[in-house]
């Protein structure tokens, strides 16, 4: 099988969520000598970018969301061992539903898009104290964007505690911060000092690349 | 007809069948801070009938509105198997995961509202407040939508991917709640409830599709919204989420009211549901309510009301639930606009 028609069947799969499809492609791709990293960009990405679209246009939704991005890790499980370094990064994006709030379906989406566009995302799961995001930066060193995520009113107000604890531990200024979640908006964000603002996954991906200066 | 003629009951139940009202009915909807009678949102709370039958009927008195609302506190998840974080002064919060296969829901106990301590108390406080409102005011309750229970119980992420998967695992989930939903709903009927807001986050298109939505979450919508009615209560739906891609659908649940968030034209929807059903919401409850000013929310209700084109068959709400942070000028405000500007 040529690289392009791997590149292509592993799209495709994503795209389709058919997990046998893609393990099938993935291993031909170590079979055929593709570059993991390129069968990576140029087949799982490009399947989950599409997927990024027609989520985007209302063709998809999140059922077949979620199902693609099982059927990417599933690929990325096959690849991942065979890659000689580690990939370029656009980026480190520490990720987190904020205090009081146990929503973090739509953050997880955007943890899926953020990472099959190149970004390297960690992920701090959901009811997530300021401290903790304070702590995991510190552990890090280097994190380009904290991204934070509410669904409810009542806990959006936990993301200006984290810009504020931020602020006292002097870490505001080292990292560019995006905010999201149904009721959160683009004046909500600016209030609060936040440096984006994403009104869904895709929207998350081109907000965090212009943030790091990769668009 | 010259303005407050009639009661405030009067005004929602002509609204609701498009007859004149003297002007357009407006409620808090989901918003009944609990500090106007010095009460924190924990479980002491939500377990006593009085104080919750009090704090409601203190936040009528307080913002003068049309619909007198208990809130749910969680009710019925728990008595699904769920163990609910109750916290110091919030809403009760569920992490737990109950059903990941056809046994776990083969297993789902059938819960009894009259065994619930949490329904318990809002029944109680159901039965205080249509003593106090007599013929004043709508007393209104809470049952949450089929799909949001179902999220509660198995997670909104294994709900999604079982949609695609195992679509009779979500059917046989559905079927246990929309039974739970009518055995709640009677139980409501029973204290007295004369409606019942039903939100349904996770059947919306924010999160499915047309297609799905009506396959697998339309037929116990339906179900739920007829056990409220025959209960004796006005059901009030609210889609909550991109509701434009299912409005052709939603008028099959029969529902007496539409509930729509900011991101609907009430007067579009009261056009395509003009006689049928009443709709409601539209105030943008995050930006002007929350982030506002008091001048800003009057003009953003000013021209929800001014495009209607019958004043009536519309009731003036938030567009969703509201942050127990956010302004109380704010929510008068709104309030305000409505007597103002909904007038005949």
């Amino acid at each position: 099988m040529s690289k392009e028609a791997i590149f292509k069947k592993l799209s495709e799969a994503v795209f389709e969520g058919e997990d046998d499809l893609v393990l099938e492609a993935a291993e031909a791709a170590i079979t055929e000598g593709v570059d993991p990293t390129e069968a990576i960009i140029e087949g799982l990405a490009a399947g989950m970018s599409k997927v990024g679209e027609y989520y985007e246009k209302q063709k998809y939704f999140l059922p077949e969301v979620i199902i693609s991005a099982e059927t990417f890790k599933k690929g990325i499980s096959v690849l991942e061992p065979h890659l000689s370094k580690d990939m370029d990064t656009l980026g480190t994006v520490l990720m987190g539903t904020v205090q009081g709030d146990v929503h973090d379906i739509g953050k997880n989406i955007v943890i899926i898009m953020l990472s099959a566009s190149g970004f390297t995302v960690i992920d701090l799961g959901k009811d997530v104290k300021p401290q903790v995001f304070v702590d995991k930066i510190k552990e890090v060193g280097k994190i380009d964007i904290v991204g934070m995520s509410a669904l409810m009113t009542t806990s959006m107000i936990g993301m200006r505690e984290v810009i504020e604890t931020l602020k006292q531990e002097g870490l505001r200024d080292k990292v560019k911060i995006m905010v999201g979640g149904a009721p959160v908006s683009p004046r909500y964000a600016e209030e609060i000092g936040a440096d984006g603002y994403a009104n869904d996954a895709v929207d998350g991906v081109r907000v965090a690349k212009k943030l790091v200066g990769a668009q | 007809m010259s303005t407050e003629q009639m009661t405030c009951k009067e005004r929602v139940l002509a609204a609701v069948k498009y007859d004149d009202v003297d002007r357009l009915p407006v409620f808090r909807g989901y918003f009944t801070p609990t500090k106007l009678v010095n009460r924190k949102l924990n479980y002491s709370y939500w377990t006593d009938g009085e104080a919750i039958a009090d704090s409601c009927w203190q936040a009528w008195k307080y913002f003068d509105d049309d619909i007198i609302l208990t809130l749910d506190g969680g009710f019925m998840t728990e008595e699904f198997g769920a163990k609910f974080k109750w916290p110091e002064d919030d809403y009760p919060q569920n992490n737990t995961i109950l059903v990941k296969s056809h046994a776990d829901a083969d297993a789902l106990p059938d819960p009894d509202p009259y065994k619930d301590p949490v329904f318990l108390a809002i029944m109680k406080a159901t039965q205080i407040l249509r003593k106090k409102a007599g013929d004043e005011v709508l007393v209104g309750g809470f049952i949450n939508g089929t799909f949001n229970y179902v999220a509660s119980l198995m997670g909104a992420e294994n709900l999604m991917m079982f949609l695609a998967t195992d679509p009779e695992l979500i059917h046989k989930v559905c079927k246990k709640v929309a039974a739970a939903q009518v055995r709640y709903a009677k139980a409501y009927g029973e204290a007295g409830i004369e409606l019942i807001f039903m939100p349904d986050a996770c059947s919306a298109p924010a999160c499915i599709s047309p297609k799905t939505y009506g396959k697998m979450a339309l037929p116990y919508l339906k179900q739920a919204v007829k056990g409220f009615q025959d209960a004796g209560a006005l059901a009030m739906y609210h889609p909550c989420g991109g509701e434009y891609p299912i409005i052709d659908q939603i008028g099959q649940t029969k529902a007496d009211i539409y509930y729509f968030s900011e991101l609907v034209d009430l007067d579009a929807a009261q056009k395509i549901f003009v006689d049928r059903a009443a709709v409601a919401g539209t105030v943008n409850g995050s930006k002007e309510l929350f982030l506002g000013t008091t001048e800003e929310v009057d003009l953003h209700v000013k021209g929800i009301i001014d495009k209607l084109k019958y004043r009536t068959g519309a009731i003036i709400l938030p567009g969703c639930g509201l942050s127990p942070n956010c302004k109380y000028e704010n929510v008068k405000a709104m309030i305000d606009a409505v007597k103002k500007y909904g007038k005949n």
